[in-house]
């Protein structure tokens, strides 16, 4: 029998998001910031800006604050804030900062890593310039998926959409970022937002 | 094989199998068939193979990124606390809106509108309150109006237990909050018809004022809260019957320890933690010392929720006042008339 991605393992669990038992309560430092270092790093790849990055987690965790009530009966806490910040990057409330564009995505991050070696980072550099080329919403799934290991009905889930939906953004944007760093062709783009 | 997603003819390979088999998803017995197809078809086997360094990329972009990622926290959570005394304040001032209404209108069924308009001057003075006067309305079934008022001067630690005494059946102990400042500064205890409640009063060094109030609710059901001004930030929690709101500074960090402080002082377990608050202290909060005994006054249960107040005259509290507590005649009727 084929695989099917609504019947795997990972998409066994009908429901990702409501649950009928309330969460312990724990301070909102405990429930919360435990995920802020997955927020960011998400959302640093997403938007290619650290300042605007910064701004959407923030927007994200200030929104998760109002609804405090009904988060603590969030059965997945992180689903539910990468939710969150997903609504917050659609609708576009991030602050636009100066530094936009002033400085290259891939340097900052590359500046960001540990130092690897020299062609680790080359390839580390052109795999995020070809992240920024993606568009958004196949950039969307590669990182969740590939970056933060969601399943693919939890980033379903997160995005608002089917699984086949995910599943043919992953393979889109896969498929472009292989292109993409093929023979250095990433030293050709422009990144276009 | 074709790009996405459909079968075709020369293989029964799913292109989403590909993506579960490099992202570890796949099941065993679909494990096998993929990788025997990968054998034949060097096409997608070139795919297979580069999605795979995507993803190292990304888990080495991820390591490399802790280090950044961590580090926010701090930041964050100085922002978030921020961010949430806004929104506290902002709830807060909704709920206070309501809870003038409410009250209002709790006033408007007992006693009609007329009389207890005549009777009740302090409802429409609380709306516009003195800065030292934070906290206006303590409604949970009823508006407030104080009754007996404890002077600064003089034994300030037993005028304010005999504050406390007057929550009568619910046994209070007063936390000392001196470690962090805060000398008593005096307390009021306020009129709620048959249904107890006391403001204790500290103060700092710089003259800023904490307040503490403590009322008895008859039941889970009703809700604390409290409309305080733009510069002030109330914090909530409750421990069984008694309701607690703690109104301090907005700008004084200090206020979540001064929290800790009262709850440790007041030593009992089980209680509730303040709701929704950034930045709590998460370790044990440090021992204080409870400054008096329990004050123990047993009587009946208090039935807040159809009790609306009565203006009393003020009764000052000195020294000599570590009595038992007065009960104004008033109330007294009014407690008959609820019972």
């Amino acid at each position: 029998m084929p695989w099917d991605p609504y019947t795997d393992e990972s998409a066994s669990e009908p429901e990702e998001i409501a649950a009928p038992e309330p969460r312990p309560r724990r301070s909102v430092d405990e429930e919360v910031l435990e995920h802020v270092s997955g927020l960011r790093r998400y959302a640093l790849l997403l938007v290619g800006d650290p300042y605007d990055a910064d701004d959407l987690v923030q927007e994200c965790l200030v929104r998760v604050i109002a609804q405090a009530r009904s988060w603590r009966h969030v059965r997945d806490l992180r689903a539910y804030l990468f939710t969150t910040l997903h609504n917050v990057f659609v609708d576009g409330h991030r602050r636009r900062h100066k530094h936009r564009g002033d400085v290259p995505i891939e340097t900052v991050i590359a500046d960001l890593l540990a130092p690897p070696r020299q062609q680790d980072w080359v390839e580390l550099r052109d795999l995020v310039a070809a992240l920024q080329v993606l568009p958004k919403e196949q950039r969307e799934v590669v990182l969740l998926v590939g970056l933060e290991g969601l399943s693919y009905l939890e980033a379903a889930n997160v995005l608002g959409v089917p699984v086949g939906t995910v599943m043919s953004r992953l393979s889109r944007g896969r498929e472009a970022l292989r292109r993409l760093t093929t023979h250095g062709s990433t030293a050709r783009l422009r990144v276009v937002k | 094989m074709n790009q996405g997603g459909a079968r075709t003819a020369r293989s029964t390979i799913d292109e989403g199998e590909l993506h579960a088999l490099v992202d570890g998803r796949l099941p065993g017995e679909r494990r096998a068939a993929v990788l025997a197809h990968l054998l034949i078809d060097g096409g997608d086997r070139e795919r297979v193979e580069a999605w795979r360094r995507q993803l190292a990329g990304l888990a080495r972009i991820r390591a490399g990124l802790d280090r950044y990622a961590e580090g926010f926290a701090p930041e964050l959570q100085k922002a978030l606390a921020d961010q949430l005394l806004r929104v506290r304040r902002r709830r807060l001032a909704l709920r206070g809106v309501a809870g003038l209404v409410a009250a209002s209108l709790l006033v408007l069924v007992g006693f009609g509108a007329v009389e207890a308009w005549r009777a009740r001057p302090e409802i429409t003075t609380a709306v516009v309150y003195e800065p030292e006067f934070a906290v206006p309305e303590f409604p949970f079934g009823g508006s407030l109006a104080h009754t007996a008022t404890v002077k600064p001067e003089g034994d300030r630690e037993r005028s304010l237990a005999w504050l406390a005494s007057h929550l009568r059946d619910q046994p209070l102990e007063l936390p000392d909050l001196r470690e962090l400042g805060l000398v008593p500064a005096g307390g009021q205890v306020l009129d709620r018809g048959s249904a107890p409640a006391v403001r204790l009063a500290w103060t700092d060094a710089q003259g800023r004022m904490v307040d503490l109030y403590v009322g008895v609710v008859s039941s889970d059901a009703e809700q604390a809260f409290t409309m305080v001004g733009e510069s002030l930030v109330s914090l909530h929690w409750r421990r069984g019957r008694l309701v607690f709101a703690l109104v301090g500074p907005a700008e004084s960090p200090e206020l979540l320890q001064v929290v800790q402080a009262v709850i440790s002082g007041m030593g009992r377990s089980g209680q509730s933690v303040p709701t929704g608050k950034a930045g709590a202290p998460s370790a044990e909060p440090r021992p204080i010392r409870a400054a008096v005994e329990p004050a123990a006054n047993p009587a009946p249960a208090p039935n807040a929720a159809t009790v609306a107040t009565v203006p009393e005259k003020a009764t000052a509290v000195t020294e000599e006042t570590p009595t038992p507590p007065v009960v104004p005649a008033k109330l007294e009727t009014d407690k008959a008339k609820a019972l």
